[in-house]
């Protein structure tokens, strides 16, 4: 190194000092070493004097980094608008992939409730006893009606659908009153005598104690075995003296198995039925339903009175009548309240056999990753048939995730990209 | 130093405290002319970060200034690297006495356009030695090169400064 080359370091003074001494005496004799002390000591001192001195911040932040253990401090804390944009995305993301995952559920709910919609049609052979056009309804007396209006109410609260039933139930019963009342007010004069009218109301207070209730269980069941659980199901229902009124199953190659059974058991035993059907499986649905039949077998049974003695009042008539006219019109009209009372006494059995027997609906379905693997030996056929089906399934979703982004670019995009552009500036 | 590297854990977080308070300023301010003022903050935090996790093996063969300083030139690379940022600059700022203005035959504008003009490697040394007052020894420590490399960074950047000058001073004329 030359002289020249020592002079910074002699001006810094990191020199030995032997080398300083040295240096010292060759600037004592050189005017132009001098000058150039001089401006180097200058150039340094304007650096060192005016050099941009940044104003610390963050130390407090720094502090909480270290007295935390050394956790640095998240990201998202220093960048509030690239936590905007990634909640953002993550927003449509999920809006994006909701209706896809959605849409399963939905159908599944659509097909159980187009289910039981068929189940509640076919619950009611030849129509319900209550809407039943071939057996007509008799009104129950206003302090009867109150009576078994709260507690079917309150059985059927706490499902939707189910209380649009009842409302349904009521509307038909109502106007099947005016329309009973109608009928009865015909039937007055024909009877001629004030008392046919009354007896139902005295009849009905001398009504039995036990209530006649029509109980309906909708179950859905998912089961390992589903054969095995058919099984079952039968002999909980046989050893309650009950009986299978009808069964389907199908076991169709390449579906899930699954069976529907509709049981009839005895009221008593409804309860204990249904809690032992529950433990065949996972359920899935569970749904009871009862309807308080009393005051129609009492309508029933009180008309049935009122037309008995109408008949035999009718016979009476009959007896005394001698014009071959009168006869014949007693004998038309006793013709008519006999084929009264016939309905109603069907419509009263048909009543009181739905109150004795309960009726459950249940639906076996096999747990898909329970299914019995099949000694199949064209088992690598099928795993590549399943395979390729999987493929295209897995292609489509992504086409759709595809077509979701590309539709919802105009949200998503903005937020992207003023996320990156933010990012960008801070690292700026 | 014996004391820093003597200190168990619960003395070791208290002690970390109290270096950063005492030199955070000077981390900083070497991060912000490196990394910009938007980045030093994050930069100095990390540079105490890992001094927090390193403490234990310092062993005072430099001061603890300039130890934290190396780290920092380390993180100052890194998130360099990471958010693309400018080669570092000397700025001048007027702040001097108006007495030292009317002494100097420098212009101000002349050396800052002449800094401008240095080599990265030769306006490190500068930084290091002129700005942030450190040694030819403490320098090479932080730089991880020889003292006689930045003893002859330090002369030729000075060189340069000096044709620069004199270039500007011709076109002046």
């Amino acid at each position: 190194m030359n002289m020249k080359e020592e002079l910074k370091a002699f001006v810094d003074n990191e020199l030995s000092e032997q080398d300083r001494t040295r240096i010292l005496r060759e600037i004592e004799n050189s005017p132009e070493l001098q000058a150039e002390v001089i401006e180097l000591r200058q150039m340094s001192r304007m650096i060192q004097e005016e050099a941009w001195q940044p104003e610390p911040v963050g130390l407090e932040r720094t502090l909480g980094a270290l007295a935390s253990g050394g956790k640095r401090t998240p990201w998202w804390m220093g960048r509030p608008m690239q936590l905007v944009g990634a909640l953002g995305c993550l927003v449509i993301f999920a809006a994006i992939m909701f209706p896809v995952f959605a849409q399963p559920k939905a159908a599944s709910r659509k097909t159980w409730e187009m289910n039981q919609s068929k189940r509640e049609a076919t619950s009611v052979p030849g129509g319900h006893p209550n809407v039943s056009s071939d057996y007509p309804a008799f009104s129950a007396p206003a302090e009867e009606k109150g009576k078994f209006s709260p507690q079917v109410e309150a059985g059927w609260s706490g499902s939707g659908f189910k209380d649009n039933v009842v409302d349904a139930q009521f509307r038909e019963r109502d106007s099947n009153a005016g329309l009973s009342k109608g009928a009865n007010a015909r039937s007055k004069p024909v009877a001629g005598e004030a008392t046919s009218s009354q007896a139902p109301a005295v009849d009905l207070g001398s009504l039995p104690a036990p209530r006649l209730e029509i109980k309906t269980a909708n179950l859905s069941v998912e089961v390992i075995d589903v054969p095995k659980a058919q099984q079952e199901a039968e002999a909980i229902t046989k050893g309650v003296n009950g009986r299978v009124q009808s069964s389907q199953k199908s076991d169709d190659e390449g579906r899930l198995a699954s069976a529907e059974l509709t049981l009839r058991v005895p009221v008593r035993a409804f309860e204990t039925t249904v809690n032992r059907l529950r433990k065949l499986g996972r359920v899935l649905n569970d749904s009871i339903s009862g309807e308080d039949v009393t005051a129609q077998v009492a309508d029933t049974e009180a008309r049935l009175k009122v037309m008995r003695a109408e008949e035999d009042q009718y016979i009476e008539l009959l007896r005394s009548t001698k014009k071959v006219g009168e006869v014949l019109s007693v004998k038309e009209r006793l013709s008519q309240v006999r084929q009264e009372i016939e309905s109603l006494e069907a419509n009263r059995k048909v009543l009181r056999s739905q109150a004795a027997e309960s009726t459950i609906y249940l639906s076996l379905t096999q747990k898909p990753s329970e299914i019995h693997p099949r000694q199949d030996p064209e088992w690598s056929e099928d795993a590549w048939s399943r395979a390729v089906s999987s493929l295209g399934a897995v292609g489509r979703f992504l086409g759709k995730v595809v077509v979701y982004l590309f539709v919802f670019s105009p949200i998503w995009l903005p937020i992207v990209g003023l996320a990156w552009w933010m990012n960008r500036r801070n690292r700026r | 130093m014996q004391a820093v590297t003597d200190m168990g854990t619960p003395r070791e977080a208290n002690d970390i405290a109290s270096i950063a308070r005492e030199h955070y300023d000077t981390v900083y301010r070497f991060c912000a002319r490196r990394v910009g003022v938007d980045a030093a903050a994050d930069t100095a935090q990390e540079t105490f970060l890992t001094a927090q996790r390193a403490l234990a093996k310092f062993r005072g063969a430099s001061s603890l200034s300039t130890w934290l300083l190396g780290i920092a030139h380390n993180e100052c690379r890194r998130m360099a690297r990471k958010r693309r940022c400018e080669p570092p600059t000397i700025e001048l700022t007027e702040t001097g006495s108006a007495e030292h203005h009317e002494e100097t035959i420098i212009n101000r504008q002349a050396l800052q356009q002449a800094l401008a003009k240095l080599s990265t490697e030769h306006r490190e040394v500068v930084l290091l030695h002129e700005v942030e007052g450190l040694s030819y020894e403490e320098a090479a420590l932080v730089l991880g090169v020889p003292v006689g490399t930045v003893k002859s960074r330090l002369h030729h950047a000075f060189a340069n400064l000096r044709k620069s000058l004199t270039e500007y001073q011709e076109v002046a004329r």
